[in-house]
């Protein structure tokens, strides 16, 4: 267990003891450093003066970030293990390594096991989202063989080349709209043996040139701060939701990456429709952002679906939350909030079920 | 793009036909075939998926038929030889370059270096 002090956070990575004490201890660790592993492994042996090195790595999200800083809470511990075990801290070679995560939802301390990060994959060249989440995206997918997957925000591919790896016989699309991703989705494809299993189109997410219920699931990273403003991304969900809904089957399963900023209307949304409707019984609190939000049951038979026609004209002039219930037959099934380091996200799951004309 | 991607395609201009944007015209001025391994069960999935006149239209603007039949010929799915030949259709013929004209509005779409370009203008949608 951490100590009570412990339980607190900030942005950055990797936090060390800074203590003037600490610093002495730093710099003979250093000099140790420069002689051979042979000659440092001898002297282990030989002695057992040696002063086992340790290093804390911290890593702090959610809201428990705002209070303190990752680099704080490494010091009370870098400075506790010190105290306790007489540890000295060693930055870039130390012998055991501490990584701990603080959450909203839970605290990990853990011993680094291998080298490289598990995102680490030879066949990414280029990595756009982290391949750990793309996995974990397409895992939620329920992508089955025979399928047609689209990503229609594909970027550099690294979704498609996740699933593509790990679920076989199934044809995958990403479609973009910038040149320049397009190519280095075609150049990572490439690299990691894809071609005959991925194909690329250059097209729009909310005009996509595929005939109405052709697509079994999509999977996309919903674009959020770097390249468009959030308020502009706010104002064109509904569009790139009512155009996903327009190509997926019925029955059909679509996951998708969103920041907190974009997920708070959509929550807006999600709760009022469960206002609306007794079968759905929604458990997240979605406000804070901090917890997953799960079981919506939205699969219930009497969960008449909110539909509004996909082929109203004249939305656009309409206020964006009226503009929201055009997700009408998509249906939230789960979701599940991330960390992606510095920023926190949502990964949400919905399903397309009938629209009410046709039940 | 393989065919099995343009068989995916429709044009979306506005203003179209419904149904009438499909299938796009290959006009085709570089075609690669590349040698992709066999995969039997993902050819047998994907027949059921794919309109099959459109594919034959397709592989026949692009000289690449591969003597495959007009109709779908019954119990396929363990008729290998028939199945290698809609995979060669499929999967290993790609057009490089080119354009693909939609039928009923006549808009054309670029394909460069192997992916099609799909976006319309503003006034287009």
């Amino acid at each position: 267990m951490l100590p009570e002090e412990c339980q607190v956070e900030g942005h950055k990575n990797s936090v060390v003891p800074e203590t003037n004490k600490n610093m002495d201890l730093l710099t003979e660790s250093r000099t140790f450093l420069e002689e051979t592993p042979e000659s440092r492994t001898e002297k282990a042996v030989e002695s057992n003066n040696h002063i086992f090195s340790f290093r804390v790595s911290c890593r702090c999200s959610g809201a428990i970030a705002k209070v303190l800083t990752s680099q704080e809470v490494g010091r009370v511990l870098g400075i506790a293990l010190i105290k306790q075990f007489g540890w000295t801290a060693n930055l870039r070679n130390p012998d055991l390594e501490l990584f701990v995560h603080l959450s909203d939802i839970y605290s990990v301390v853990g011993i680094p096991v291998f080298r490289l990060p598990l995102a680490n994959r030879e066949y990414i060249q280029t990595a756009g989202l982290r391949s750990t989440i793309a996995w974990a995206m397409a895992s939620l997918a329920e992508i089955s063989a025979g399928s047609f997957v689209l990503d229609p925000m594909c970027g550099l591919g690294t979704i498609l080349l996740e699933a593509a790896k790990e679920w076989l016989n199934v044809h995958y699309l990403g479609a973009d709209i910038s040149e320049s991703q397009l190519r280095g989705a075609r150049e990572n494809i490439q690299v990691a043996g894809l071609t005959d299993k991925i194909g690329l189109l250059k097209a729009s997410v909310i005009a996509l040139p595929l005939p109405s219920e052709s697509i079994d699931v999509v999977i996309s990273d919903v674009p959020f701060g770097k390249k468009f403003k959030i308020t502009k991304d706010i104002k064109h969900l509904p569009d790139i939701l009512r155009e996903i809904e327009r190509v997926l089957r019925v029955g059909g399963t679509v996951v998708l990456l969103m920041s907190q900023d974009l997920h708070k209307p959509m929550g807006g949304c999600i709760s009022s429709c469960v206002d609306n409707d007794t079968s759905l019984n929604a458990t997240g609190n979605s406000k804070n952002g901090a917890a997953v939000v799960k079981n919506l049951n939205p699969k219930e038979k009497d969960g008449s679906p909110r539909n509004v026609s996909s082929s109203i004209k004249g939305v656009e002039t309409e206020p964006v939350n009226k503009k929201m219930s055009c997700i009408g037959s998509l249906v939230v099934v789960e979701s599940y909030g991330v960390s992606l380091g510095k920023t926190s996200a949502f990964i949400y799951k919905y399903r397309k079920i009938p629209a009410a004309g046709m039940q | 793009m393989k065919l099995l991607t343009h068989n995916m395609l429709t044009s979306h201009v506005r203003g179209v036909r419904p149904g009438g944007g499909f299938p796009l015209r290959i006009q085709a001025t570089e075609v690669k075939v590349n040698s992709v391994d066999f995969n039997q069960e993902f050819v047998a999935r994907m027949i059921p998926k794919v309109e099959w006149g459109a594919l034959v239209e397709a592989a026949e603007s692009l000289g690449h038929l591969s003597d495959l039949p007009p109709q779908l010929p019954p119990e396929y799915q363990s008729n290998e030889d028939f199945l290698r030949k809609v995979h060669h259709v499929l999967l290993e013929v790609e057009v490089m370059e080119g354009v693909l004209k939609c039928p009923d509005s006549g808009r054309e779409f670029p394909i460069t270096k192997g992916i099609p370009n799909m976006l319309l203008s503003e006034e287009e949608t």
